[in-house]
C-alpha cells in the first residue's frame, strides 16, 4: 500500500484530474481481460493501489523518476485486453494506463508511417487514415478496443499479417520512457542508450580502423533498438510514441472456401500461401463451425472446414490473385462461396468470441505451429482433449507460421472444474511447442518461454538492458523476466495455519501408529501433555514460516508447469461434478 | 442454475457471465468518452460489478455514480459481438440499488417522489397538464386515435405539443388527450431503476414524513384504464421516450392478456412517413438547406424506427439531406437520456456537442431529431459552443412548411 503522502505527490505529478485511487478504480484495473479462475484471485494478489492515466511524455518521466525514487511498481496498460497477465500487478504499486496519450501527430506521405501517442486505438486510428485514403498494413482483431503502444507491448500477429508481417514489421520508430525517466528514440538513442549503461561494452566491439570492421547487425551500438522494445511488455520502459508504417488504401477483396476434411483444406492452405499473397489467411475447423451453427451464426457453406483469403492491392492485382484462389480451391475440392459469405466472414473478423454464448465462459489459448506441422498437431489435439468441447481457428503469418487460436468452452461458476481446466490453455501451447511452434505471446503466464521465444541473444540483451536501467525490477515485475510469486495475505495465513494445525495432528497419528519408534528415537516428539501439544504447534507454525517464504520466492512459471498436471488430473475427477 | 452472487445482487448470472471483457463496447460509450475510465463504459461496469458481487464488497457511492453514468444509449449492444443485453442489466443493477436504499444517484429521487405526488417528475400541477391546448386546435372525447403527450410536452416544451396536435388537426384526426388523467410515463423512472420505493418527505431540520410508496405498476396501469375506458385504439406519440416506453416497457406491467396491449403504438415520425406513402401529404413550402438527423436513442436502437424519419425529411422540396458520420444503428448519443442529464447536467452537455461537433461537419445548417431531450440537450451545446446551428423536431419543420403556426 501507498502512502497518504505518496498518492497526493503522485497526483500533483499527473494531474488530479488523471489519478484515482478509489476502490472501484483499484478493483478494476487489478483485472485483464481473462475470466481467471476465481481461485486464482485468492491464491495471488494483484491488487494495485492507485492509476494514473498521464497525457505527456514529460508526465510519464516525472511519474516514472518519482516511482523509481519511492520504489514504487508500475505497471503500465493500455486498454487491457491482452489475456496473457502482461497487466497484471504482481507486486502491487500503480497502474499507469497509456489511454490519454491518444493523438495523431504526423501522418508522413514521403515516407508512408504514422506518428501516434501509444494510447490511441487501432479502429480510431484506422478511421483516421482511411479519411486520407491511407490504412495501416497490420492490425490486431482487437481494433475495436485495443491501443496501439499495447500491442506493439503484447507483440503478435493480426489481420495483414499474412502479407504485411505482425506489429514488430510495423513499427519504425517508438518513443519510450526508461525506467529511469530518460525519454529516447529507439531509433537514435542505441549509443546512448548502451554506452551510457556500463556492462554492455563487452558486447560490442566497436572496430577499430586499423584491425576489423566494427560489426554489422541488430546489436551493434548506434544501431536501432527498436526491435528490443517490440513483445517487451513494458519490462523495459513504457512506449509513449509510436510510429508505424502505412500503405495506401487500395481494393480488398474477402474470398471465402469450404472444404471437406481437414487434410484437403491444409493442402489448400499450403498452396493458395505458396502461390499468391492473401492479406489475410485464416481458417475454421469444423468443430469451430459447429459452434457457429448453434449460435446460429454459421455461414450457409457446402463444406466445415472454411478458408478466408482476403486480398489487397490494386484492381489488377486482385483480380490475378482471385483467379489464382479459385484453381487452388477447386485442386483440393472446395467450393468457393459466394460474395455474401465472403463479406459477412470479413466483417466478422473483428468478433472472435461470438461463440461465447456456449460456454458461457471461453478459455482460449494461443500458439504459432509451422503450416508444415498443422495437421499433426491438429490430430494430436484431438487425442489428447478427447472429451473436452474446444474449438480451433488459425490465422498464417507472413513467416508461413499459423497462430493457432483454441477457444475452451467452459463454465466458470464450477469453480474448481474451471480452475483445473485451466491445463488446457497450458498443453494447447506445450504441445504447440512439441510439434515445431513457439509461445505467440509472452506476458506473465507465458514468461517461462521467454529464452526460446526471444532468442538468446535478444533475450540475453533485454535481460542486460533491463538489470542496468531497472535492477530492483520495479517496471512490470513478473513479466517477460520471470519472477517470484506475490500470493495473498490470505494464501499466506492459510498455510500457517495448515501447518500449525497439521504437525501436531501428524505427530498425534505417529504416537498412535509407531510409539514405540517414536519413544526409543525421538521420544521428545511424543505429544503427552498440553506443553507438547503447544510446543508441536510452535514447530509448526516456523515449518509454516519457512514454506511461505519458499512459496513466495517460487516463480510463477515454475508453478505452472508443475501445477498442470495436478490440473490435469484434477480436470477428469472435477468435471463432471456441478 | 446455481446461485453464483449474492444475495444483494441476485442477478441472472447468465447475462453477466456472458460478457467476454472484450472492451469493444468502449471505443463508442457515451459515458467512456466522457469519462475515460475504466469503470465508466459498459463492459468495464459489469467487471465492477463482478468484482462486487463475487467478492461481496459493500457498494459504496463511487460504485452508485459509476451505475448511473450510463445514457443506456445501447451502442454497446449494437456493437457487442455476443449481443449481451447491457441496458437491461444496468437498468436492473439500478432497480436493485433502489430496492437497496442505496440509489438513485445524485437528486434523480427527486423525480420519483414528484410521480408519486404529482404524477409528472416536475413536479408540475396536474391539473395544469392541458394548459397548453390552444382554442384553434381540436381534440374530442370519441376518437380512436390518442395522443400520449407526456409530461415534458405537457409543462415545459408547450410548443411540441402544440405542434403535434395541429399536425394531427391537419390530417383530420382530433385526437383525445388524457389531461388531467395522464400519468408519467414512467420511462425515466424505470431507467433509474425507481420501480417501486417508499417517499418521504424531508424538513429542514431533517426529520422525514412518509408520503407513500411509489410503484410504476400503478402509475402506468392507471394510464392503461384510462386508455382503454376511451376507447383509444391507436396512440401517437412525440417524445421518444414516452414511445419507448409504452412500446417495450408497459408491457411488462399489464397482466391482462398476457402483456398484449390492447391499442397499437405508432411515433409521429411514422405517422408522417405513412401519409408519405399513401400520397395523402403535400408539402406547402420548400426547405432549400442543407440538413442533418440525428437519431434518438430510444426511437432508433431500442425501437428499431431510422427509416420513418429519413423519409418525411427526403420527402422535402429543397431540402439537401446528408447523413452524419456516424447514423442510423451507429448513431452516436447526444447524452440526454437514461438519467444522464438529469444526474450529471454538465457531463451531458459535453456530450451533445461532440454529437454537435459531426452535425457542424457534415455542413448543415440544420439539425433534426425526432426527441424533446435530445432537442433541448442539443440547444444547450449551442449556447455554450456559442454556434450558429438551427436545431428542429418533425413536428416543428411540419407546421412551419405547412403554414400551421398557431396565433403568437
Ligand atoms: C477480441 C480480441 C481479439 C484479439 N485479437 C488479437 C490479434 O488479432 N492479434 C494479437 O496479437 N492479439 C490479439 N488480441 C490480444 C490483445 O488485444 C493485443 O495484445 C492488444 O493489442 C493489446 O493491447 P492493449 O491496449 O489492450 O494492451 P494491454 O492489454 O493493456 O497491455 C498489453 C501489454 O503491454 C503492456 N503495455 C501496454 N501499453 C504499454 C505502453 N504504452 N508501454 C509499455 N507497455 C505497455 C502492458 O503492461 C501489457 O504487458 C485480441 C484480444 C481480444 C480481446
Amino acid at each position: 500500500m501507498l502512502k497518504e503522502r505518496q498518492l497526493t505527490e503522485l497526483a500533483d505529478i499527473v494531474g488530479e484530474d488523471y489519478f484515482s485511487s478509489e476502490e472501484y478504480m483499484r478493483k478494476l484495473y487489478s483485472q485483464d481481460i481473462a475470466a481467471l479462475p476465481g481461485l486464482v484471485h485468492d491464491l495471488l494478489d494483484t491488487s494495485v493501489s492507485a492509476v494514473a492515466q498521464p497525457t505527456t511524455s514529460e508526465v510519464v518521466a516525472n511519474l516514472l523518476q518519482y516511482c523509481l525514487k519511492e520504489r514504487i511498481p508500475v505497471v503500465p496498460r493500455g486498454h487491457g485486453t491482452s489475456g496473457y497477465g502482461g497487466v497484471l500487478a504482481t507486486k502491487g504499486g500503480i497502474v499507469v494506463e497509456m489511454t490519454r496519450m491518444n493523438e495523431i501527430y504526423n501522418i508522413d506521405r514521403e515516407n508512408m508511417t504514422v506518428e501516434v501517442g501509444a494510447g490511441i486505438i487501432w479502429g480510431k486510428l484506422i478511421e483516421e487514415l482511411e479519411d486520407e485514403g491511407l490504412t495501416v498494413a497490420a492490425y490486431p482483431s482487437s481494433a475495436p478496443s485495443s491501443t496501439v503502444g499495447g500491442w506493439v507491448a503484447a507483440g503478435g500477429t493480426g489481420i495483414g499479417s499474412t502479407k504485411y508481417g505482425g506489429i514488430r514489421e510495423q513499427v519504425v520508430d517508438l518513443e519510450v520512457v526508461l525506467p529511469d525517466g530518460q525519454i529516447i528514440k529507439t531509433t537514435k538513442a542505441g549509443i546512448g542508450l548502451f554506452q551510457g549503461y556500463k556492462g554492455l561494452d563487452y558486447m560490442y566491439h566497436p572496430g577499430t580502423d586499423k584491425y576489423q570492421w566494427g560489426p554489422s547487425g541488430h546489436d551493434k551500438p548506434g544501431d536501432d533498438v527498436t526491435g528490443l522494445f517490440v513483445d517487451s511488455n513494458g519490462t523495459l520502459g513504457i512506449i509513449t510514441k509510436v510510429k508505424l508504417k502505412i500503405i495506401p488504401l487500395r481494393t480488398i477483396q474477402p474470398m471465402v472456401a469450404s472444404f471437406r476434411s481437414r487434410k484437403l483444406m491444409i493442402g489448400a492452405l499450403k498452396d493458395i500461401l505458396e502461390a499468391t499473397r492473401p492479406f489475410y489467411l485464416h481458417f475454421i475447423t469444423n468443430d469451430f463451425y459447429r459452434m457457429l451453427g448453434e449460435v446460429d451464426k454459421a455461414p450457409e457453406t457446402i463444406g466445415e472446414w472454411i478458408v478466408l483469403s482476403t486480398y489487397e492491392g490494386s484492381d489488377a492485382e486482385v483480380a490475378g490473385e482471385v483467379e489464382k484462389f479459385h484453381h487452388f480451391v477447386s485442386r483440393y475440392g472446395g467450393t468457393v462461396e459466394s460474395d455474401e459469405i465472403a463479406n459477412h466472414e470479413w466483417a466478422e473478423r473483428f468478433y472472435p468470441l461470438r461463440i461465447k454464448r456456449l460456454g458461457p465462459s471461453l478459455a482460449p489459448s494461443e500458439v504459432y505451429v509451422p503450416l508444415e506441422h498443422l495437421e499433426e498437431y491438429l490430430e494430436h489435439l484431438d487425442r489428447h482433449f478427447k472429451g473436452e468441447k474446444y474449438a480451433v481457428e488459425g490465422a498464417i503469418d507472413d513467416l508461413g507460421e499459423v497462430a493457432a487460436l483454441a477457444w475452451f468452452l467452459d463454465d466458470e461458476r464450477r469453480k474448481i472444474s474451471f480452475l483445473m481446466g485451466w491445463y488446457r490453455s497450458l498443453d494447447f501451447i506445450k504441445l504447440g511447442l512439441q510439434h515445431g511452434g513457439r509461445a505467440y505471446s509472452i506476458g506473465m503466464w507465458n514468461a517461462g518461454h521467454s529464452l526460446s521465444f526471444f532468442g538468446r541473444k535478444n533475450y540475453g540483451l533485454m535481460e542486460r538492458m533491463k538489470s542496468q536501467t531497472d535492477p530492483k525490477n520495479r517496471l512490470n515485475p513478473g513479466k517477460v523476466f520471470p519472477a517470484s510469486l506475490n500470493l495473498s495475505i490470505r494464501f499466506n495465513l492459510l498455510i500457517l495455519l495448515v501447518a500449525t494445525i497439521a504437525v501436531p495432528v501428524v505427530l498425534w497419528f505417529a504416537g498412535l501408529l509407531v510409539p514405540d519408534l517414536i519413544m526409543a528415537y525421538v521420544p521428545w516428539l511424543m505429544l503427552q501433555d498440553v506443553m507438547s501439544v503447544f510446543i508441536a504447534m510452535v514447530i509448526g507454525l516456523l515449518i509454516g514460516v519457512v514454506v511461505v517464504e519458499i512459496a513466495n520466492i517460487v516463480p510463477i512459471t515454475f508453478l505452472l508447469a508443475i501445477g498442470a498436471h495436478f490440473m490435469r488430473l484434477g480436470r477428469r475427477i472435477f468435471k463432471g461434478s456441478k | 442454475m446455481r446461485r453464483f452472487f449474492t444475495k444483494e445482487f441476485d442477478f441472472d448470472p447468465d447475462k453477466i457471465v456472458l460478457c467476454s471483457n472484450c472492451s469493444t463496447c468502449r471505443w463508442t460509450c457515451t459515458s467512456y468518452e466522457e469519462f475515460g475510465s475504466e469503470a465508466y463504459f459498459a463492459g468495464g461496469r459489469l467487471r465492477l460489478l463482478r468484482s462486487y458481487v463475487e467478492r461481496n464488497l459493500p457498494v459504496d457511492d463511487d460504485f452508485v455514480r459509476a451505475v448511473y453514468a450510463c445514457s443506456t444509449c445501447e451502442q454497446c449492444v449494437e456493437r457487442c459481438p455476443i449481443k449481451v443485453p447491457y441496458v437491461d442489466i444496468v437498468e436492473d443493477i439500478r432497480h436493485k440499488l433502489v430496492e437497496s436504499g442505496k440509489g438513485p444517484y445524485g437528486r434523480l429521487h427527486l423525480m420519483g417522489d414528484m410521480v408519486l405526488k404529482r404524477h409528472n417528475p416536475y413536479g408540475e400541477k396536474p391539473e395544469e397538464r392541458a394548459d397548453w391546448v390552444k382554442s384553434d386546435t381540436r381534440v374530442s372525447n370519441d376518437s380512436e386515435w390518442g395522443y400520449f403527450v407526456g409530461c415534458t410536452a405537457s409543462f415545459k416544451r408547450k410548443e411540441i405539443g402544440d405542434a403535434t396536435l395541429r399536425m394531427l388537426n391537419y390530417f383530420g384526426i382530433e385526437p383525445q388527450i388524457l389531461g388531467e388523467e395522464e400519468f408519467c410515463c414512467c420511462s425515466p423512472l424505470i431507467r433509474t431503476g425507481q420501480i417501486e420505493r417508499d417517499v418521504y418527505d424531508e424538513a429542514e431540520d431533517g426529520t422525514k414524513t412518509y408520503v407513500g410508496r411509489l410503484n410504476v405498476g400503478e402509475k402506468i396501469n392507471h394510464n392503461m384504464e384510462k386508455i382503454i375506458e376511451r376507447g383509444i385504439k391507436h396512440i401517437i406519440f412525440s417524445c421518444s421516450g414516452c414511445f419507448r416506453t409504452v412500446t417495450l416497457d408497459w408491457p411488462n406491467y399489464y397482466r391482462a392478456r398476457g402483456g398484449i396491449l390492447p391499442f397499437t403504438t405508432q411515433h409521429l415520425s411514422q405517422f408522417l412517413a405513412l401519409k408519405i406513402k399513401q400520397g395523402e401529404l403535400e408539402w406547402k413550402s420548400s426547405y432549400p438547406e442543407r440538413v442533418t438527423y440525428h437519431d434518438p436513442c430510444h426511437l432508433g436502437r431500442h425501437v428499431g424506427i431510422f427509416d420513418a424519419p429519413r423519409v418525411v425529411l427526403e420527402s422535402i422540396p429543397g431540402i439537401e439531406f446528408i447523413e452524419m458520420d456516424r447514423a442510423r444503428e451507429d448513431a452516436k448519443c447526444c447524452g440526454a437520456g437514461g438519467g444522464f442529464k438529469a444526474g450529471f447536467g454538465d457531463n451531458a452537455i459535453n456530450t451533445a456537442e461532440r454529437r454537435l461537433e459531426m452535425a457542424i461537419d457534415t455542413g448543415a445548417s440544420t439539425l433534426v431529431s425526432s426527441c424533446v431531450f435530445c432537442k433541448l440537450n442539443f440547444m444547450d451545446a449551442i449556447k455554450k459552443r456559442g454556434v450558429e446551428m438551427k436545431v428542429l423536431n418533425l413536428e416543428d419543420l411540419f407546421i412551419d412548411l405547412m403554414g400551421l403556426q398557431g396565433p403568437g
